[in-house]
């Protein structure tokens, strides 16, 4: 066997295989933003001087911030102390629990706002009762929330999962050894320990549902100041103007980018090595 | 050890070819355009296949057109491609490829034509469509002539003002506004009890259908092509309404001309405008 | 004196002891992993219910299945000190120390003079004000320890306290045990599986194989 030989194939395998890993990570990251970089292309600072301050722009970026501001702050709410009761208790079913909330993940939105339809609509499941003690939610801007929600809570929820499975249980149990209540420790112990993980998770939600669209105008339609946020308004105005259309999107995008890069300084500031 | 990572090379070596070939046909399919525009995905007509760029409010008459076609013609498949006008004609400007365009706003004909889009001596008026009232079965907001579509606490769905079924609906309510058909105050009252603009006329009928709205303005042919009992209609005197006109023709991009034009040709034959009368469209004569 | 008699039913094996430890007594539970000396330590903090049995420190019983009795965690008044010590790192020594008295509402004044006192006795008092993420691991033992004692518990469990430490914190940490304890005139219940360390820091040895206590030895007379 002629060692030298080997060495010098194996060394140059070892540089095909880089070479070929790099052309891979160049392809997938010019798939991803050369789409973006066409539409920036198509951006003049008068055509956003001109149309962002459109009443109709301007209504649905303040709808679309409230909406799934409060969209995430009911997440946060409900699903932090439920992804840790989730997390830290053994129960029959739980498996299947994992997977309802992987689901809208995968859900085509237009499917969960349809099926938000034919639950909260006045002809609905439960939207037949509510209708009968006068609560019809379709087509409100509360029905912009809860499908927000129903498409973003993912994002949060596996996310705090993860972080209170990591979290050695050591902490919160010594928490309690030392006479702490199981809300205290919750409060002083566990929150501090997963905060920075937790808040990336929400901006990850909020941005998500930003973005929402399909299951929106399933489900609360399309009337501006009142349900269409800022990607209904993109594709209502994709019909006519389509500067507007434009101008929206790069907007949107520069909300997302922003988002995105919030969350890399939030994970990459990590305090504790929990 | 050189055994598993000479694997691990060919596994690359596969995955960057499966890529490679991906980009290619991805690339080919977009190079049709002059513009170098990012590509909207469309499938390119080749042999007896055609693509038709259909509005939307075709919807429901496509499914008997494409298979009495290709019966007609062995051998043919008609892909309908089934959006807002607006959006379709956007597509053809962004450089997506199809054979055959049906429009159902003129105005919109007019302007690929002036762009080159169409082959302009194939376009011809392809039939027409008048706006009506359409209620979910049961008529839950109790709806029994027109006035009452601007009964506070009614719940209405129209499509917005860009689509050709919004514009119609806008100036059938103003025609109606100005005639002593309804009460001075109608139009105002109408546009208040609007809980959504649909940007397709199909989003306008699902929403009447599930009956979450009261009422709904569309095309007659989308009450027509509806399961029968599923809706109930309330109809608009023609010399009110706005008559929408459909155009068709065929795409200056298209591959196969001759299939194009021939679907064309049985569209405006007798079988084809007997199949769109069916549907609630009204010929043009 | 502390009295432990429980029944567990573990995965592969019913976990089933009865022993006591007196005051200012140090006894060591050895044996492999999964033998049942951390459940052991578990169930009488509370984080663990037994099948059945009674755990009593002194006439205080903590649990009794016979009785319905099962003391929460917060309210066993035991001090627990985890293998990887298990300091809060987004605290600062001084808030780790005084975590429990602040839990049980004691007024500020005695909380930071109780505090104080034991920063002082572990001599982590330079540390006060240093998060404890940032301790090294025999620093991170001391304020374990510290934060456990300061909230005089009437029983201390230390699980592990050695194995992260070199050999001469170690020493340290064994002799400040000792003391605790013995200044205390607490019973110490402490789980390692090195035999030097048995003999080292403890009184009394009982080795556990299968959930069962197999053999007990008496190492009275090693210490001064």
């Amino acid at each position: 066997m002629n060692v030298m030989a080997d060495e010098k194939r194996q060394k140059f395998r070892a540089r095909a295989a880089k070479g070929i890993a790099a052309t891979l990570v160049l392809i997938v990251c010019l798939y991803l933003t050369l789409p973006l970089v066409a539409l920036v292309l198509r951006v003049t600072p008068e055509l956003l001087m001109t149309y962002l301050p459109n009443e109709t722009v301007q209504k649905a970026l303040w709808l679309s911030l409230l909406t799934s501001g409060i969209a995430t702050v009911t997440v946060i709410a409900i699903g932090t102390p439920a992804a840790y009761f989730h997390s830290r208790t053994a129960y029959p079913g739980k498996t299947l629990v994992d997977t309802f909330i992987d689901l809208p993940l995968v859900l085509p939105p237009a499917v969960a706002g349809f099926s938000l339809l034919l639950l909260f609509g006045r002809t609905g499941l439960l939207g037949t009762y509510l209708h009968i003690i006068g609560i019809d939610v379709a087509f409100t801007t509360l029905a912009v929330v809860m499908a927000q929600i129903f498409v973003s809570s993912p994002f949060y929820l596996r996310q705090a999962k993860a972080l209170f499975e990591q979290l050695d249980p050591a902490y919160e149990e010594t928490a309690r050894t030392l006479g702490s209540s199981s809300f205290r420790t919750f409060i002083s112990i566990i929150l501090p320990l997963t905060a920075s993980g937790l808040i990336s998770g929400a901006i990850m939600t909020f941005a998500r549902a930003l973005g929402e669209f399909g299951a929106t105008i399933m489900f609360a339609g399309n009337l501006p100041g009142v349900t269409q946020t800022m990607p209904l308004a993109i594709y209502a105005a994709m019909q006519g103007n389509f500067d507007v259309a434009i101008a929206i999107s790069v907007l949107l995008v520069a909300i997302s980018l922003a988002i995105m890069l919030a969350v890399r300084l939030l994970t990459r500031n990590r305090k504790y090595d929990v | 050890m050189s055994d598993s990572s000479a694997r691990k090379i060919t596994v690359l070596f596969v995955l960057c070819a499966v890529l490679t070939a991906a980009l290619a046909i991805a690339g080919c399919t977009g190079t049709t355009g002059s513009d170098n525009v990012t590509t909207l995905a469309t499938t390119p007509a080749t042999g007896g296949d055609i693509v038709v760029f259909t509005a939307a409010s075709l919807t429901g008459v496509s499914a008997d057109l494409g298979p009495a076609f290709e019966d007609a013609n062995p051998g043919t498949t008609v892909t309908f491609n089934l959006q807002g006008t607006q959006s379709l004609k956007k597509q053809i400007e962004l450089g997506a490829t199809g054979d055959v365009f049906i429009s159902a706003k003129t105005a919109y004909t007019n302007d690929l034509m002036a762009g080159g889009y169409l082959v302009n001596e194939t376009v011809k008026k392809l039939t027409s469509n008048y706006i009506v009232v359409i209620l979910p079965a049961g008529n839950p907001g109790n709806i029994t002539s027109l006035d009452d579509l601007a009964r506070p606490g009614m719940k209405i769905a129209m499509g917005t003002a860009e689509v050709p079924v919004g514009i119609n609906t806008r100036t059938v309510i103003d025609n109606l506004a100005n005639s002593t058909l309804v009460s001075s105050g109608w139009k105002e009252g109408v546009f208040d009890n609007v809980v959504t603009y649909e940007t397709t006329e199909p989003g306008v009928v699902t929403k009447v259908s599930l009956g979450e709205v009261d009422a709904g303005f569309v095309y007659e042919s989308s009450y027509k092509a509806a399961a029968a009992g599923s809706l109930e209609l309330v109809p608009i005197p023609e010399e009110y309404n706005a008559l929408q006109i459909y155009t068709v023709g065929v795409l200056s991009d298209s591959t196969n001309k001759e299939t194009a034009q021939k679907f064309i040709d049985f569209l405006l034959s007798s079988e084809g405008q007997e199949i769109l009368k069916n549907y609630g469209f009204t010929s043009i004569s | 004196m502390f009295n432990c008699n429980v029944r567990k039913q573990l995965r592969d094996f019913t976990l089933d002891v009865s022993f006591q430890v007196g005051r200012g007594e140090i006894l060591v539970l050895m044996g492999d992993n999964g033998a049942g000396k951390t459940t052991v330590l578990r169930m009488t903090a509370g984080l663990l219910t037994p099948t059945s049995g009674t755990i009593r420190i002194g006439d205080r019983i903590l649990f009794d299945n016979a009785a319905h009795i099962d003391v929460p965690v917060e309210n066993r008044q035991t001090g627990y000190v985890f293998q990887n010590s298990a300091v809060f790192p987004h605290m600062t020594v001084r808030d780790n120390v005084s975590f429990g008295l602040r839990a049980r509402r004691l007024d500020p004044e005695t909380i930071a003079a109780r505090t104080a006192d034991w920063l002082e006795r572990l001599t982590i008092d330079d540390l006060a004000d240093v998060r404890a993420g940032q301790l090294s691991g025999g620093q991170k033992q001391r304020v374990a320890l510290a934060r456990a004692m300061v909230t005089e518990p009437s029983l201390l469990m230390l699980d592990e306290p050695f194995t992260a430490l070199d050999a001469k914190n170690q020493a340290a940490v064994r002799e400040w045990i000792r003391l605790c304890v013995h200044e205390h005139d607490i019973p110490c219940l402490l789980v390692t599986h090195a035999v030097g360390d048995a003999e080292a820091v403890g009184d009394r040895l009982c080795v556990l194989e299968q959930g069962r206590i197999v053999r007990e030895e008496n190492f009275s007379g090693t210490h001064g």
